[in-house]
């Protein structure tokens, strides 16, 4: 059985107006009962009469996040788009350039290191010790990746593939081995940032994030042709005139970049970039000029349903999102496999 | 019978200032001391390890270093009490500006800690004469262990080498180091801990070095007493354990799982009192 592609004017709208559906719901909904009213009152500042608390609940808390969450679930189903067709691979996911391990690996050297210091230790733009640490962890381990691939001949992706994955064994087994060094708190906070969440929403923290997805989302897309050339093997996009290095270059470098900043800000979100692109191209095909916005726009659009029931689900306590992205992409992914067995193999 | 004439005092004695307080507890040391000095009406939600001392439809918060900010909020609250561990930064921050007082205490491991930690539950509640109270009750039950040690001692017995395992299913059963509420009940129950001259924290060490510290008791939570099928499944699990005195007299005690979460706290305080019994009768 086929899935249906739908025509791209459908797509796009219908797309949107779930996200806007979703960004109110979000909005809206949450642990404390705020009714629709109250909510609306909350964006019209002349006629505040709204109790303090509900101004907080509405204005720092749920609107961050929700901004956040859309930021975050399109950087990274962008990343994971641009991966899939950089490494013609539909297995890859944004860490698979080893930036995920790495950046667990270094904020587990923050958490574990610097402890309760590291939560005090004020950096610019009010991150701490942790997201610093991450990105920078995340750099190493990409730039090493990519080393380890490069050679004068150019930069060869299966070289690269195989470094990320003994990359990721590596920081997996660092990540091990900091068992024994640990407190418990140490540990139970590494276990809680590898499962990610979007609690820690800031203004500057978004700034970054908005900033982010607006660069990627620039860049991506003048380079949508040169992917699709791509998607026809190495040799060919290089005889179609492609400046195939520079390519790999660039987006191995925003790739990382993007993930970085997403990582530092909320933790590993696993899923998101692996899944969307899959989802995209069962909607409108695989031409990169539309997949890349459409992956965006689903990928924030599933972030923040994700995070909707991460705070309510359990409320008044609160979930990892990972734990519901995980929940709601694997079977998801393998419902995917099945349809689509024929068309992968 | 002390705790029963208490009981009904506080009854008749409730303080103003306490009638519309609404605390959150995030921290099982935080909230037995509430309810020791019968504040237990104004607590609305705990975290997750005070599940245990509050009835069952009160609301539970999860992790307390994880809390959510507006689930905080939505209680209403007048106060959330919690340890340094309380987190993260930024609830807390969202927490104060919706006007909750947010007042941080200590989760320590000695005995002064937890005087210090009843002094302040007693100031922030306004019931410092139930803290002076409960401060006398705990300096006499220190005072109790440390007679019964000076008599063992007066009297040539051994001082009782006391190793604390928790065994989790497949995996090296883990010791109680040091800075560990398990090391203090040890020590404050007049025992040795040999784990705590090489390992700090709970950490996963050899059958060997078990071995090797010849603890003459050992000492399992009740979970994992309850979980492991008793003493005999203890030597079963740790065949090596058989080497030990521990393994020879087949001598395990049990400490409530409770006294062992953050920091020394009264429940800790009274198994160090029972357990100093069992160690030296």
């Amino acid at each position: 059985m086929q899935i249906q592609r739908l025509p791209l004017k459908i797509v796009f709208p219908v797309g949107l107006s779930l996200l806007c559906l979703a960004v109110a719901t979000s909005v809206i909904v949450g642990p404390m009962a705020i009714t629709l009213s109250q909510s609306l009152k909350a964006f019209t500042p002349w006629q505040n009469e709204l109790p303090a608390h509900i101004q907080i609940v509405i204005h720092q808390i749920r609107l961050p996040r929700t901004l956040l969450c859309i930021a975050i679930g399109a950087i990274l189903a962008l990343c994971g788009a641009v991966m899939q067709g950089l490494f013609r691979n539909p297995l890859a996911d944004p860490g698979i350039i080893g930036v995920s391990g790495g950046a667990s690996l270094g904020a587990a050297l923050a958490i574990v290191l610097f402890g309760s210091w590291a939560a005090s230790f004020p950096i610019l733009l009010t991150l701490g010790t942790v997201p610093i640490m991450a990105f920078l962890g995340g750099a190493v381990s990409t730039w090493l990746v990519y080393t380890l691939g490069t050679d004068k001949n150019g930069t060869s992706v299966t070289i690269m593939l195989l470094a990320g994955v003994a990359i990721g064994a590596l920081s997996g087994a660092a990540l091990g081995l900091m068992n024994y060094f640990a407190d418990d708190q140490a540990l139970r906070d590494l276990s809680l940032w590898t499962m990610g969440s979007l609690a820690g929403a800031t203004w500057p923290g978004i700034a970054l994030a908005f900033t982010t997805l607006g660069i990627l989302m620039w860049v991506f897309d003048r380079q949508a042709n040169a992917l699709n050339a791509f998607l026809l093997g190495e040799a060919e996009a290089k005889h179609m005139g492609v400046n195939v290095q520079a390519l790999k270059r660039s987006l191995i470098l925003l790739c990382a970049a993007g993930v970085g900043v997403c990582v530092s800000l909320t933790g590993v979100i696993g899923f998101v970039g692996l899944i969307i692109p899959h989802l995209g191209r069962m909607l409108s095909g695989p031409n990169h000029k539309t997949l890349l916005p459409l992956s965006a726009l689903l990928g924030a659009l599933i972030l923040l349903v994700a995070d909707m029931i991460a705070r309510v689900i359990a409320a008044p306590a609160e979930l990892p999102v990972g734990i519901i992205t995980a929940i709601l992409g694997a079977p998801f992914f393998i419902m995917l496999l099945v349809k689509q067995k024929g068309r992968l193999s | 019978m002390k705790r029963l004439v208490l009981a009904t005092t506080l009854l008749f004695t409730a303080t103003s200032s306490l009638a519309n307080e609404r605390i959150i507890s995030a921290g099982s040391a935080i909230t037995e001391l509430l309810n020791a000095i019968g504040a237990q009406q104004s607590i609305v939600a705990v975290d997750a390890t005070s599940r245990s001392l509050v009835s069952k439809d009160t609301p539970a918060l999860g992790y307390h270093r994880a809390l959510s900010a507006e689930s905080l909020i939505a209680l209403t609250p007048t106060r959330l009490l919690g340890s340094e561990e309380m987190g993260p930064k930024t609830t807390l921050d969202l927490v104060k500006q919706a006007g909750v007082e947010v007042n941080i205490l200590n989760s320590g491991e000695t005995v002064n800690d937890l005087l210090h930690r009843i002094d302040s539950i007693g100031e922030i509640t306004g019931k410092q004469t139930e803290a002076n109270q409960l401060k006398e009750e705990v300096k006499q039950q220190v005072a109790n262990i440390e007679n019964n040690n000076h008599k063992a001692s007066t009297s040539n017995k051994k001082p009782v080498k006391v190793l604390f395992l928790s065994i989790h299913e497949g995996r090296p059963a883990t010791v109680g180091g040091r800075n560990t509420t398990a090391d203090t009940v040890i020590r404050l129950a007049g025992g040795i801990n040999p784990a705590a001259e090489q390992v700090e924290s709970y950490k996963p060490i050899s059958a060997e070095s078990m071995l090797e510290m010849q603890p003459d008791l050992i000492m399992l939570s009740s979970r994992t007493y309850n979980s492991i099928g008793k003493a005999d499944g203890l030597f079963k699990e740790l065949p090596l354990l058989a080497a030990t005195p521990a393994g020879i007299n087949k001598a395990v005690v049990v400490i409530d799982g409770t006294a062992l979460i953050g920091g020394l706290g009264l429940k800790s305080l009274s198994e160090a009192e029972r357990l100093n019994r069992v160690f030296y009768p």
